[in-house]
């Protein structure tokens, strides 16, 4: 009891560690956002090509765009001639036409773009050090591949570049405008500050209450989630009318944040249209004053107040910049984390040529962080061409010696040593060629049986040699029942085959990768009883031939071992035999025992 | 068999569909004085947005210096930029009612619905129809809203051309049919695109999906470059699907200008002769002209009217065709009397696809206040006939009973309240440990009693080593608790309940050997007394049954004690014979 009340605590303390870890690491994103965010930029090979035409393409618009009112001033001030409206014509298709290349234009770079920066992201994710994934779990990395990626183009073309754009804009229409009424142009200028900065504090106050409503939403998703998770429950408990109500608390809430936000909008449009109304009164007020005084036309007043109206809707959308370029950052916060994160196999190696020998871990531990171990201090030795077994609670280190092994993880202090040398001296894919996995939940990837089986298997293997493996893991009957055999799909996940067919299949992909050091961590877990002796005999078969480590806590796969770690609660590690071990450890006593007692009964 | 659910029968689905559709709005509320509101604000907007013309025209010619002109000006525009803000927020605020009571009514549905319907899809597949689905809902009704004022609006503009110049008016009238044929096209290459985006992101989405948990294999395979390069070609797919889809768009874009301009060159042609032959003033011909484009605005608005009910249709047609399943019966049929009585399987059979039997002719009885055990492979119907006795199915033909009577007849609330039940997994409810105990229960219960049950169910010590005891907040999201002590939990809420049945469903599966003797002292306890039927690997408590009934194949084997089927049944002699070469 006493040694769980301290596993507990660790726990515990534990999580709260990890989410004070967090909060430091959000600070730390807040602060060097924008320098991550260049390294983004700079890494995401950007397809410059594509990005310089369709600059080009959309100032030829901007440029053109902006003499149009000048063009059809003309027309709207009573020239009816067969010009006129010719030229009035010309001018709209010609606009129409240019902003459908720009619009292609446009997209295409995105696509591009789009495509890139994904290979980029994709090529990182792959060699990243895996323990970035006991932070980020790798899961939620899809929608970062396929939707926040998508962010970035945003950035480059609807901010990066509508900036230079509204800036050239406003630059060449203040030029046009005072050409027609310099003063004019000075006065208006005034109310320029006064629009950008007022859909600037509009844009700051919508994020406080769409953030709610995200936060009512995600909130409204994880509850349903949870209830739907016990629908049996719930019903075998006979609690539907409790959970309708629960559940439409939760709803009603996300109403009302999305409510205040509607309410917030109808205030925030009010107060833009009165605002908004002052310089079109200062507009018409000085109209009238220059064409009392004669010096404007009619058709010079036309174009001057269209040119009003796009000098205010450019500065109204500068200010609304800062706020998209915010919640961009905020969508490709993980994306630019993942980028500036280590990779592994990157180091120096010492040698290529890999030692075969014995493994010895030598004052191993492991922490995931300070203070809370979940290796300590461990040291002992896997024979070489013996079979070792691990054992201990769950949760005591197991995985984390596996994981160790696979150089998923590097120990946070102490050796691990092969043949004498320190395992990190060797190169990181030639030391994997040597080790093959069997594991608890036998990952697969669509595709084919064969395509699995031969998962990371580069030389030549016939079918032959293939089945005969199969036949090896008792998988050979069932590869021959399905009706494509060895190239019958296995569904996404490998979904279309049992826990048990899908463990085999990674025993045959494992055996024909001819290991030194077979690896197997909890092969028995998704396996009824009968499997479990088949998979014992597998074993047995290649005893004494290679390398072998199980993790398990099967009495009969663990009585086989020629040597028996055991992985305390305290994470410390005794080694020993089965006998030594049924003598002196009390756990082990009691994990073998446990199931004696059963067999004794039968006899 | 009426109960099951079918996602399949495509060739009804469209006519059929569309009738749930009318069902659903059928079943929600929907906010009628609301929508009332909407239509009254669109047909002001439209008004108002008349109105203002005049004024535009005003401004364009350089006439703003008459008497009044500038009063009018901002009076107007203030108005009428109030009345549309305002009548965006109402559209809004329909939408969210509209959608909060679409999910209540899905969610209660779903609460209240035959399990069986959740055999095909998975539970959390449900979540989404409720979030996101649900926002679809609104559109049919706004488009149906939206079609009144466009045609308020259609017909406003039109009657002020036709008082400007009326043949000219008449001939405009054209655009209608126009834009119509012309968004129809459009539409279809739209169709045509979406597809080919929805595809190309499901292909990607797919792709990632299934590497991004495996990446470990994927190291520990050396794999990386081969990876790499299959990623670099999923992206080019999608990239190709991109541009496939602008190189489509780039050819729908000249041709909806096309039909805009058609009109609006016949109208300026036209006017600017009359002008020129001086029947028309220009101030009348610019007004014609403001007038036109917004009748070409309602015009296109009138083609969207169908997407909206096609969005509807396409977003609710699940929780439609869900709301239309009857709600279990968990009122009416017998009462079952007061105590224990013998279940009995009668030639029951059950499957859950056409076609694959899942029980085949099974017969057996569990008799009353005795351990029952059912044994058997993976797969061999062990947790089905769990489920039928939960009556979360139907049996398919034969028949199960309760003492005399037909499960199917009694009481469901009752039974249900009868029957306790210990799950293989997600055992927990969102709440705090005390609710999970009590969870259930219609009575008030004491600290004392959730005390005891849970010392009972070995549970109380590691509850009081938690910060908050028994206020600590769980759930099967969060893993504060492992696995023992989340179904010491359970057993606690079953030791609560009181049943007179005992459901147990693995219950000692994913369970450390070292905590497995502990769970086994609690269930020890909670079988006292009571008729037990459990699916279990573990020999342990197999061999605790009084009565076993061997599964194969979804045939029963044998059925009997320890003894009897030890020598009927050689499936049960090979489990024992594998369990002796384990000492």
């Amino acid at each position: 009891m006493k040694m769980r009340k301290e596993k507990n605590k660790n726990g515990r303390y534990g999580k709260i560690e990890v989410k004070s870890g967090d909060i430091g690491s959000a600070k730390i994103i807040h602060k060097d956002v924008w320098k991550r965010f260049f390294h983004t930029c700079k890494v995401a090979n950007i397809p410059y090509f594509t990005l310089f035409i369709y600059i080009a393409l959309s100032i030829a618009h901007i440029t053109f765009s902006v003499y149009i009112p000048q063009v059809n001033a003309d027309f709207f001030n009573g020239d009816a001639s067969v010009q006129s409206i010719a030229k009035f014509f010309g001018c709209e298709l010609l606009i129409t036409a240019i902003v459908q290349v720009v619009l292609y234009a446009n997209q295409i770079f995105r696509a591009k773009t789009n495509r890139n920066l994904r290979n980029v992201l994709w090529g990182k994710i792959l060699k990243v050090k895996p323990r970035f994934y006991d932070k980020v779990s790798s899961n939620t990395l899809l929608s970062r591949i396929t939707i926040d990626t998508e962010s970035f183009n945003a950035f480059i073309l609807d901010i990066l570049w509508q900036i230079i754009m509204s800036v050239y804009t406003l630059v060449l229409t203040l030029k046009e405008m005072s050409d027609i009424s310099l003063k004019a142009s000075f006065v208006l200028l005034i109310f320029v500050p006064i629009s950008f900065f007022m859909s600037f504090i509009m844009g700051r106050l919508n994020i406080k209450y769409e953030n709610a409503v995200k936060f009512r939403m995600s909130n409204l998703t994880d509850y349903l989630s949870e209830l739907v998770s016990c629908l049996p429950i719930i019903k075998s408990f006979n609690r539907q009318h409790y959970e309708t109500e629960r559940g439409k608390k939760v709803i009603d809430e996300y109403f009302t944040a999305q409510r205040n936000l509607i309410f917030l909008d109808v205030g925030k449009q009010f107060a833009s249209i009165f605002v908004g109304i002052l310089p079109e009164i200062a507009i018409i007020m000085m109209g009238v004053r220059l064409l009392n005084s004669n010096s404007l036309d009619a058709a010079g007043w036309y174009v001057f107040y269209i040119y009003a109206g796009t000098l205010f809707s450019f500065a109204a959308e500068l200010g609304g910049y800062w706020q998209s370029t915010k919640s961009i950052q905020g969508q490709l916060a993980t994306v630019t984390q993942v980028l500036l994160e280590e990779e592994e196999g990157i180091d120096h190696y010492v040698s290529d040529i890999i030692e075969s020998g014995d493994i010895a871990f030598d004052g191993v531990s492991f922490a995931y962080d300070e203070n809370n171990y979940v290796l300590n201090n461990v040291s002992f030795t896997i024979a070489k061409n013996k079979t070792t077994a691990i054992v201990g609670y769950s949760g005591s280190g197991k995985s984390t010696v596996i994981k160790l092994l696979e150089r998923i993880y590097e120990p946070s202090k102490g050796r691990i040593l092969v043949g004498g040398k320190e395992l990190k001296e060797y190169g990181l894919s030639g030391w994997r060629d040597k080790i093959a996995v069997v594991s608890q939940n036998s990952p697969m990837i669509s595709g084919t049986i064969k395509d699995n089986i031969l998962y990371g298997i580069k030389r030549e293997v016939s079918d032959e040699e293939i089945m005969a493996a199969a036949n090896l893991a008792y998988i050979g009957n069932f590869i021959r029942k399905c009706p494509d055999g060895l190239n019958q799909p296995v569904g996404q996940f490998g979904s279309k085959l049992s826990g048990g067919q899908r463990q085999k299949i990674s025993i045959v992909r494992a055996i024909l990768s001819e290991p030194e050091i077979l690896i197997l961590d909890e092969p028995t877990a998704s396996l009824d009883i009968l499997s479990i002796n088949e998979v014992a005999e597998i074993v047995n078969s290649l005893h004494g031939k290679i390398t072998i480590i199980i993790a398990a806590h099967q009495p009969r796969l663990v009585k086989s071992a020629d040597s028996v770690i055991v992985i305390n609660s305290d994470h410390t590690a005794v080694q020993g035999t089965h006998s030594s071990l049924l003598a002196t450890d009390e756990f082990y006593k009691k994990l073998i025992n446990n199931d004696l007692e059963v067999s004794k009964d039968e006899e | 068999m009426k109960n099951k659910f079918s996602f399949k029968s495509k060739i009804k689905e469209s006519v059929s569909s569309y009738k749930a559709l009318i069902g659903l709005y059928r079943k929600v509320k929907i906010p009628w004085i609301i929508i009332l509101f909407v239509l009254l604000f669109m047909f002001a907007v439209k008004e108002l947005e008349a109105q203002l013309v005049p004024y535009t025209t005003k401004i364009m010619t350089g006439a703003i210096d008459s008497h009044g002109f500038l009063g009018g000006f901002v009076v107007m525009t203030i108005v009428y930029g109030m009345v549309e803000a305002v009548q965006g927020s109402i559209v809004e605020l329909g939408n969210a009612i509209t959608t909060r009571n679409v999910r209540r009514t899905v969610w209660r549905k779903l609460i209240y619905l035959p399990m069986s319907v959740f055999d095909k899809e998975d539970n959390q597949s449900f979540v989404s129809r409720i979030t996101q689905d649900t926002t679809g809902a609104y559109a049919a009704i706004a488009c149906v809203v939206q079609l009144l004022a466009v045609i308020y609006g259609l017909y406003t503009n039109f009657s002020k051309m036709l008082k400007i110049y009326d043949s000219l008016a008449y001939i405009m009238l054209s655009a209608i049919p126009i834009t119509i044929i012309v968004s129809i096209i459009c539409g279809k290459m739209q169709y045509k695109m979406e597809r080919i985006i929805t595809e190309s992101v499901s292909a990607i989405t797919n792709f990632y999906a299934e590497r991004l948990p495996n990446l470990n294999h994927i190291k520990i395979s050396n794999m990386e470059d081969e990876e790499y390069r299959k990623g670099v070609e999923a992206n080019n797919a999608k990239y190709k699907a991109d541009v496939k889809y602008w190189n489509i768009s780039i050819l729908q874009g000249p041709l909806s200008t096309f039909a805009q301009y058609i009109n609006q060159v016949i109208l300026l042609v036209v006017a600017s002769a009359l002008v020129r032959a001086g029947v028309m003033k220009m101030t009348q011909m610019l007004n014609l002209y403001n007038y036109f484009l917004m009748f070409m605005g309602n015009a296109v608005l009138l083609t969207s009217v169908w997407q909206g009910v096609k969005t509807s249709h396409g977003s609710c047609a699940t929780i439609a065709r869900l709301c239309d399943i009857e709600d279990e019966m968990l009122e009416g049929g017998t009462e079952i009397g007061i105590g224990q009585k013998d279940i009995t399987f009668k030639n029951v059979s059950f499957s859950y696809e056409e076609g694959v039997d899942v029980l085949k002719d099974v017969s057996f009885t569990i008799p009353k206040g005795k351990i029952t055990a059912v044994v058997g492979e993976n797969g061999s119907g062990k947790s089905t006939i769990i489920k039928l006795i939960e009556r979360f199915n139907t049996v398919d033909s034969g028949d199960i009973l309760i003492g005399s009577d037909s499960i199917s007849d009694v009481n469901l609330y009752k039974w249900r309240s009868l029957v306790g039940h210990l799950f293989q997994s997600d055992q927990l409810v969102k709440g705090s440990i005390k609710d999970n105990i009590c969870y259930g229960l219609e009575r008030e219960c004491t600290h004392e009693e959730i005390t005891a049950a849970a010392k009972l169910a070995k549970a109380y010590d590691f509850i009081m080593e938690k910060d908050e005891g028994f206020d600590t907040q769980i759930s099967n999201f969060n893993n504060r608790l492992s696995g023992g002590e989340a179904q010491r939990i359970a057993v606690a809420r079953v030791i609560m309940q009181k049943p007179e049945y005992l459901i147990m469903d693995e219950a000692t599966s994913g369970i450390d050997i070292v905590n497995e003797a502990e769970i086994i002292e609690a269930l020890e306890n909670l079988m006292q007394g009571r008729t037990v039927i459990m699916v279990a690997h573990d020999m342990q408590l197999i061999k605790r049954a009084d009565n076993i009934v061997v599964l194969n194949g979804g045939t029963v084997e044998a059925c009997g004690d320890f003894d009897t089927v030890s020598r009927e049944s050689a499936l049960f002699r090979k489990y024992l014979s594998e369990r002796s070469i384990c000492s």
